[in-house]
């Protein structure tokens, strides 16, 4: 327990420190977090410029549109702003940049992950925060509801990220395998779970968990199915386990490189 | 008599402008998991988009919808996707030769500046639009069947629309990347013009399906001339319509190229050279 104290700690410090880094540039920072934040809205005059005309989709309708887009910008934006580094993870072991934290007496995965933070998903997470107002549930339980999921929607990204991430550690330059496969996992999960049947719905929930960073936490906010929050839980359980072996056994095929890297 | 412009005679220029098609034709496929992650992209992209409409479709209890059909709808699409991944990225690129001074170079060189970018994208888009086409045809054909409305003896018409629609794109993009010049960084307009091509381009959902209102601006707008005209003409060919658009999109070329030509040369007039 001790030992967790000081690695939250420590991973505290450096979200400090990342700030500062940003902070550092505050007018691009600024640039970038709004403009990611404009990036969502257009998806979002899509949906209403559609249900304009199309009432429901499989029983989607604008308002759970609103929660999907929320879950999804706030589980993405809180993902990987404090865990900048998670979608880097394939370049950095093929370029052989782990070499850095390997030499230092802390966990290398959370150092890796939280040495850096994300300008853009500043905006996201801005966004998705916005979103919840949009929705409008303002009882007691529902915005507690809303950011437990989106919390965990940001543990089950890092987990997936650093999973396809650790893809290099077999294959060398994996970065375009894990980019693409983040951008399949963001891409399906901004979409009503019901479109999906068969074979696609269930890779949705196994091999690329979307439907948990969107659908699963929409349908425990307007349900408040306690059964399926504890599932959540246990797949964010699930999903940090798994990344964790996963980065451990692969670290064991990590190969030093022989480039000079500055970390700033 | 051989007709000579400011940097040679017209058949050397063609062969100038030939040779950088040919080798940024050749760059590009030498980045061929480039032109699969494009690929990759569109057919997710059909796939989400088949099976909204799918839905939507079956919903409504209709089998037209603004003037397409379910089929015409997914085939749509695989067009104005295709446009949509595969064109030039001019504006990132001058902005990136404003920032850092290479442009000081490209200037002295013997071409001009805007059609060799406009020559090399081309090179680029060729390979992207073959990929996006075949991965995008595949799911479509799975997801919505035969394609038989499609008239392929058109095909070289909707090309020619097709490379219009890229002219018209360029312009706007190239106007953006020289707005350098003046603000340093173009994200912002950069990003501005990729949402308003995406609702009002019809990249997310052809004009037809827009509310009455927003579709008579989106129609008065450049936008729709590149991405929303050549995609409704592949699924739904009308000669007439075919010359409209082709009126249309030579307005918007005039129009913009004029802009365009202004905008450069009293960008260029900023640029100053200093050694090193």
């Amino acid at each position: 327990m001790q030992r967790l104290n000081k690695e939250l700690r420590f991973i505290g410090h450096l979200i400090k420190l990342g700030l500062a880094g940003l902070m550092e540039y505050r007018a691009s920072f600024l640039m970038q977090a709004v403009g990611m934040f404009i990036n969502n809205g257009v998806y979002l005059v899509f949906w209403m410029l559609f249900f304009d005309r199309f009432k429901d989709v499989k029983g989607y309708q604008l308002e759970q549109i609103f929660l999907l887009f929320g879950f999804v910008a706030l589980g993405f934006g809180i993902a990987y702003t404090f865990a900048g580094n998670a979608g880097r993870l394939a370049e950095f072991i093929a370029q052989g940049r782990l070499d850095y934290y390997l030499t230092l007496p802390r966990p290398v995965l959370p150092h890796v992950l939280f040495s850096r933070m994300g300008s853009f998903s500043v905006g996201d997470l801005t966004f998705g925060l916005m979103m919840y107002f949009f929705v409008g549930k303002f009882d007691l339980l529902s915005p507690i509801l809303y950011l437990v999921c989106a919390v965990l929607a940001a543990v089950i990204f890092v987990s997936f990220s650093v999973i396809t991430g650790c893809l290099a550690f077999y294959f060398g330059n994996a970065s375009f395998v894990h980019m693409q496969l983040q951008n399949t996992m963001i891409t399906f999960s901004l979409y009503p779970i019901g479109l999906f049947q068969g074979t696609i719905r269930l890779i949705l929930f196994t091999l690329i968990p979307a439907a948990f960073v969107g659908a699963v936490p929409v349908e425990i906010v307007q349900t408040r199915s306690p059964e399926l929050l504890l599932g959540m839980i246990g797949v964010a359980i699930f999903s940090v386990l798994l990344m964790t072996f996963v980065f451990q056994v692969g670290l064991r095929r990590y190969e030093s490189g022989s480039a000079l890297h500055v970390n700033l | 008599m051989i007709a000579e412009t400011k940097y040679g005679t017209i058949s050397a220029n063609f062969r100038k402008y030939y040779a950088v098609v040919r080798i940024n034709t050749q760059n590009s496929l030498a980045y061929t998991w480039d032109a699969v992650s494009q690929g990759i992209l569109i057919a997710i992209f059909i796939l989400i988009f088949a099976r909204l409409w799918k839905v939507t479709f079956a919903a409504q209890g209709a089998e037209i919808i603004g003037d397409l059909t379910l089929r015409q709808t997914i085939w749509y699409f695989v067009w104005a996707e295709a446009i949509q991944l595969s064109k030039m990225n001019a504006s990132f690129k001058m902005q990136e030769e404003v920032q850092d001074g290479s442009l000081a170079y490209t200037l002295g060189r013997p071409y001009n500046y805007l059609l060799y970018h406009f020559f090399s994208g081309v090179g680029e888009v060729f390979v992207r639009m073959a990929s996006t086409l075949a991965f995008g045809m595949v799911i479509a054909w799975i997801e919505a069947g035969t394609p038989s409305f499609i008239r392929w003896e058109t095909l070289p018409l909707l090309l020619m629309v097709t490379v219009l629609a890229l002219v018209v794109d360029f312009c706007m993009s190239a106007m953006i990347g020289l707005t350098a010049f003046f603000f340093e960084d173009t994200m912002a307009f950069r990003l501005i013009y990729q949402k308003l091509l995406l609702v009002l381009g019809g990249v997310l959902l052809p004009l037809d399906f827009l509310p009455d209102s927003v579709q008579t601006v989106a129609r008065l707008l450049p936008f729709n001339a590149v991405i929303y005209a050549p995609a409704r003409l592949f699924v739904a060919w009308d000669t007439s319509q075919f010359l409209e658009i082709l009126a249309v999109q030579g307005f918007w070329i005039a129009a913009l190229g004029f802009l365009l030509a202004l905008f450069f040369r009293f960008g260029t007039q900023r640029v100053s050279i200093n050694g090193g």
